[in-house]
C-alpha cells in the first residue's frame, strides 16, 4: 500500500538579493516525484546540497512546498495549515544527524519521551509504553531516569530512536542518522533499526550520502543531484548497475574511495522525467 | 623518524585510575602512512594528542617515550615543543568549523604559521599562502584567503586546514579523522590529496580513523587500537587481507559492501 506520495514538489530558497538584479533561486527539491510503499525502506543518497535534507523536511511539513502535493496516507498534507496537520504529524518522525544537539539536555530520558507520547496519546498506560520502547531500543529501563549527557553518541542516537517510536510512526525519516558514529556503533544501529521493524509497523526514508549503509538497510534506493531525483531502483541493482554517471561517480567514491577525473557537473533539463530502463531502474532521461 | 614506546596514559575516574592508552607502541618511518585504526573510545585520539602534548590536564603520561629524530618529545621542555608544534608535526583536525578561528580570515590564520616558523616577509607569506591554498586544489586562493571559515563549504574548510598544516613544512602530519565529516566523494578527493602531498612534500602521515576501508586506500602500515592497547599491527595488505584478531575482522566486517 501507498504510504506516501510526492506529485511534483518543487521547493526554491531565495539566494542573496542584488540591487535591481533578478534573485537567484537555489532549486534545492525541483519537481520530484517519489513513491514510498509502506513497508519498503527507501534510501535517499546524494552529496551534500543535492537538497535531500530539504526533501526530508517538506515531508515533516517543517518547510512548506512552493508547489506540488504531498499525499500521506491518502491526503494531501501540503495544503493543510500547520494547525490541521498537527494532529497528523505523529504519522512521520524524524531522526536527527547530531545525537547532541537534538535531545534536550534538561529533560530526563523519561521527560523526552514523556513529551512525544503526551501529543499522541492518552496518559493511560504512559510508563508501559516508554519502558517497551527504551527496551525496543536495546537499553535498560533505568535509563529513563537519567540524562542526555550521560548517554554516549550511539545510545544517545538510540534514545532518539526510542523518542519517534513512541508515537508509533508510519514513516521514520532518519537524516544522516548514522552519519556521525564510528562503524562499529553504526552496525549496531543499523541492526536495531532493521529489528525494531519487526515489533513496530514503520518504514523508514533513510537519508545519507554513504550507499555502503544505505544499502544495509533499503530495500530501493533514490539518488538525488541538484535536487532533482536521477536514478531510482532497487538497492542490489543500483549497486550491480548503475546507469547515471552521477551514480557512479558516487558508487566508486564510496567503495573504491577514488574520484573520477571530471567529477559530474551537467545542469538536468526542466523536462527531465524518471523512464523505466526494465525491472523498475528509472533514471532520469 | 617518530617512535612511541610504551605509551601509557591514565585519568583519575573519582576514586579509580582509569588506563586510556596501555603500552602502546608505534613506529613511523619515513614517508610513510600509518593507520591508527579504533572504535570510538579506543584511545586513538588520545595517542595521536599525547605525541605533541596537547592532553587536558588530566590526563596523565605516566610512562613511555615519545622519540622524533632523536628527541623525546614527552621529556623535552615545554618552549622547545612550541618549535616542533606546527612546525615538524603538523595536525588536521575532524571538524574545521571548531579547529579554525572564527574571526580571523583563512589568510592570516595560515600566516600565523608561517609568520612563527619562517622568516618569509609579509609579501613572501602572501605569495606561500596562495602557493599553499593552490597545492591543495583550491582554485580561487585569492578570494578563500579573504574568506572566514563560515563562508567556506565543508570541503573547502578541510582544505584550507591541510593548506594550514603543510604551511611549515611538516615532516609528519597528523590527521585525526580528516574525512569522517565529509561526503563520500569529497573523501575521495581530500584522500587523493594526501597521497599526492605526501609524494610531493616527503612527508609521513599518522591517520586516526574508525574506517578499515579508508585505512586499506590510504595507508601503508596499520595498527589496531581496542581499549587502549594495539591488538594487531603489521603492513595494511597482511592485516587486511588476513586479520588475526577477532576485533580487527569485526571492523572489516562492517565496512565491507
Amino acid at each position: 500500500m501507498t504510504l506516501l506520495e510526492l506529485q511534483n514538489v518543487r521547493k526554491y530558497f531565495p539566494g542573496p538579493k542584488h540591487f535591481l538584479e533578478e534573485t537567484q533561486y537555489v532549486r534545492a527539491v525541483d519537481h520530484v516525484d517519489l513513491t514510498i510503499v509502506e513497508g519498503e525502506n527507501l534510501g535517499l543518497v546524494g552529496e551534500s546540497g543535492s537538497g535531500k535534507t530539504t526533501l526530508g523536511r517538506l515531508i515533516m511539513k517543517l518547510h512548506k512546498a512552493d508547489s506540488g502535493a504531498i499525499i500521506l496516507n491518502g491526503k494531501d498534507i501540503s495544503k493543510l495549515s500547520d494547525n490541521e496537520f498537527r494532529p497528523l504529524r505523529k504519522n512521520v518522525q524524524m531522526v536527527f544527524q547530531d545525537p547532541y544537539s537534538s535531545l534536550d539536555p534538561r529533560f530526563t530520558v523519561h521527560g523526552l519521551l514523556a513529551e512525544a507520547d503526551q501529543l499522541s496519546q492518552e496518559k493511560k498506560d504512559r510508563n508501559a509504553r516508554l519502558e517497551k520502547a527504551i527496551q525496543a531500543v536495546g537499553l535498560d529501563i533505568s535509563c529513563l531516569k537519567r540524562y542526555p549527557h550521560e548517554f554516549s553518541g550511539g545510545e544517545r542516537q538510540r534514545i532518539a530512536i526510542a523518542r519517534c517510536l513512541v508515537m508509533n510512526p508510519k514513516l521514520l525519516i532518519l537524516d544522516e542518522a548514522v552519519s556521525s558514529l564510528d562503524v562499529l556503533i553504526q552496525e549496531q544501529v543499523l541492526q536495531l533499526l532493521k529489528s525494531l521493524q519487526q515489533q513496530y509497523p514503520v518504514t523508514y526514508l533513510f537519508i545519507s550520502h554513504n550507499l555502503r549503509v544505505v544499502r544495509k538497510i533499503c530495500h530501493k534506493i533514490a539518488v538525488m543531484y541538484r535536487g532533482k531525483i536521477v536514478e531510482l531502483a532497487a538497492s542490489d541493482e543500483i549497486l550491480r548497475n548503475p546507469l547515471h554517471p552521477y551514480t557512479k561517480e558516487l558508487l566508486t567514491a564510496a567503495i573504491d574511495y577514488k574520484s573520477v577525473d571530471k567529477p559530474y557537473n551537467e545542469p538536468i533539463g526542466e523536462n527531465s522525467r524518471l523512464i523505466d530502463n526494465g525491472n523498475g531502474h528509472f533514471v532520469i532521461n | 623518524m617518530l617512535n612511541i614506546n610504551g605509551l601509557t596514559i591514565k585519568v583519575a575516574d573519582g576514586m579509580d585510575v582509569k588506563t586510556l592508552v596501555a603500552g602502546v607502541d608505534l613506529p613511523i618511518g619515513e614517508e610513510r602512512i600509518v593507520g591508527l585504526v579504533g572504535g570510538s573510545g579506543s584511545g586513538k585520539t588520545t595517542t595521536g594528542l599525547a605525541i605533541l602534548r596537547l592532553l587536558s590536564s588530566q590526563l596523565n603520561i605516566t610512562s613511555g617515550k615519545i622519540d622524533f629524530l632523536g628527541k623525546d618529545l614527552l621529556a623535552c621542555p615545554e618552549k622547545e615543543l612550541r618549535r616542533i608544534r606546527g612546525k615538524d608535526i603538523s595536525m588536521v583536525f575532524q571538524e574545521p568549523l571548531n579547529a579554525f578561528n572564527p574571526v580571523f580570515t583563512i589568510s592570516q590564520q595560515i600566516g600565523e604559521v608561517l609568520k612563527y616558523h619562517t622568516k618569509l616577509t609579509r609579501r613572501q607569506r602572501k605569495e606561500r599562502i596562495e602557493e599553499l591554498l593552490n597545492m591543495v586544489g583550491i582554485k580561487d586562493p585569492v578570494r578563500v584567503c579573504r574568506n572566514y571559515p563560515h563562508q567556506l563549504s565543508g570541503g573547502m574548510r578541510q582544505r584550507a586546514m591541510i593548506a594550514q598544516a603543510i604551511a611549515a613544512n611538516p615532516k609528519l602530519i597528523i590527521a585525526d579523522e580528516p574525512t569522517s565529516n565529509l561526503d563520500v566523494t569529497l573523501q575521495a578527493r581530500i584522500i587523493e590529496l594526501f597521497r599526492s602531498l605526501r609524494a610531493d612534500l616527503k612527508l609521513s602521515i599518522l591517520l586516526i580513523t574508525h574506517d578499515l576501508g579508508l585505512v586499506a586506500h590510504l595507508a601503508d602500515e596499520v595498527a589496531v587500537m581496542q581499549q587502549g592497547k594495539i591488538v594487531e599491527t603489521g603492513a595494511t595488505r597482511q592485516v587486511l587481507e588476513n586479520p588475526s584478531h577477532a576485533y580487527t575482522k569485526k571492523l572489516m566486517e562492517v565496512v565491507k559492501i
